[in-house]
């Protein structure tokens, strides 16, 4: 049982979310609990779609400086449901088997088997070879403006298409990022 | 979820490999093999290399502003570098 597994992997006295319920409660329970956890699970994997309500979060200021007086001082987090937390764990092991071949060798994080330092030996080996032999040559490093909130969700979806996802798993994806909302 | 940028990200991976086969950007060779490397990522970072030729820089401009179109990522130009 994934979800059992997943249920346990996840830190008991997290902030709830807006169902005020966190995982201690789920384990301290999961007997009574793990029949209705489990067939929403199902539910959502054969239907690709929340219940109205259960994908809701909060959003919660933490200040990154002592004093904080601009917007900027705060980082935002984003504090999700437990139902929520269980689908998208399980999505992303599932993910995790299956994306270190459809990524490029070229990237080099959070993929099983590569380390981060292995693009800096590559970067280190080029520059050292360049020298040695005085090749000519240009690097460029690109730095993207607020990397993860400004992806377009239509060029994910095609981005998974093209990688060869099926549609069930699109359809996964494209209840997680649209059926949420969010509170203060 | 930090996987669906790395889906995205495989996006400009693409277009890259593409980009040298037609020998619009002359990759690097290195090392005995000749290996071809001409971008590296990092999560939000990207590392092109390239032969020094108005040709290859130009591409991969092109290629970053369709990019952008593509999928919404902007790229700083104020954090980004140049060297050579």
């Amino acid at each position: 049982m994934e979800v059992i597994s997943v249920v346990w992997s996840c830190d008991s006295f997290n902030s709830p979310g807006p169902d005020d319920f966190n995982f201690g409660f789920i384990k301290f329970d999961w007997e009574f609990l793990k029949v209705d956890i489990i067939s929403a699970v199902n539910k959502f994997a054969i239907k690709g779609s929340w219940p109205k309500g259960s994908n809701d979060s909060f959003i919660c200021l933490l200040p990154k400086v002592d004093n904080p007086q601009q917007l900027g001082d705060f980082r935002p987090i984003s504090l999700v449901g437990c139902l929520y937390k269980i689908v998208s764990k399980l999505l992303s092991i599932k993910l995790k088997k299956v994306l270190s071949k459809v990524i490029d060798l070229r990237q080099s994080t959070f993929l099983e088997g590569s380390e981060l330092l292995d693009s800096v030996l590559v970067t280190n080996e080029v520059l050292d070879e360049i020298r040695k032999k005085k090749k000519s040559c240009v690097f460029f490093k690109v730095d993207y403006e607020k990397a993860y909130d400004s992806v377009s969700w239509e060029f994910i979806f095609y981005m998974l298409g093209r990688l060869g996802f099926c549609d069930k798993w699109i359809r996964w994806i494209k209840a997680c990022l649209e059926f949420s909302s969010v509170s203060c | 979820m930090p996987f669906m940028f790395l889906i995205v990200a495989q996006g400009l991976a693409g277009v890259s490999r593409k980009v040298v086969e037609r020998n619009l950007v002359e990759s690097l060779e290195i090392g005995v093999k000749k290996v071809k490397v001409n971008m590296l990522q990092f999560t939000n970072d990207i590392l092109f290399f390239c032969e020094a030729n108005i040709k290859s820089v130009f591409t991969i401009k092109v290629m970053l502003n369709c990019f952008e179109l593509a999928s919404g990522l902007k790229v700083n130009f104020s954090k980004s570098m140049i060297g050579g």
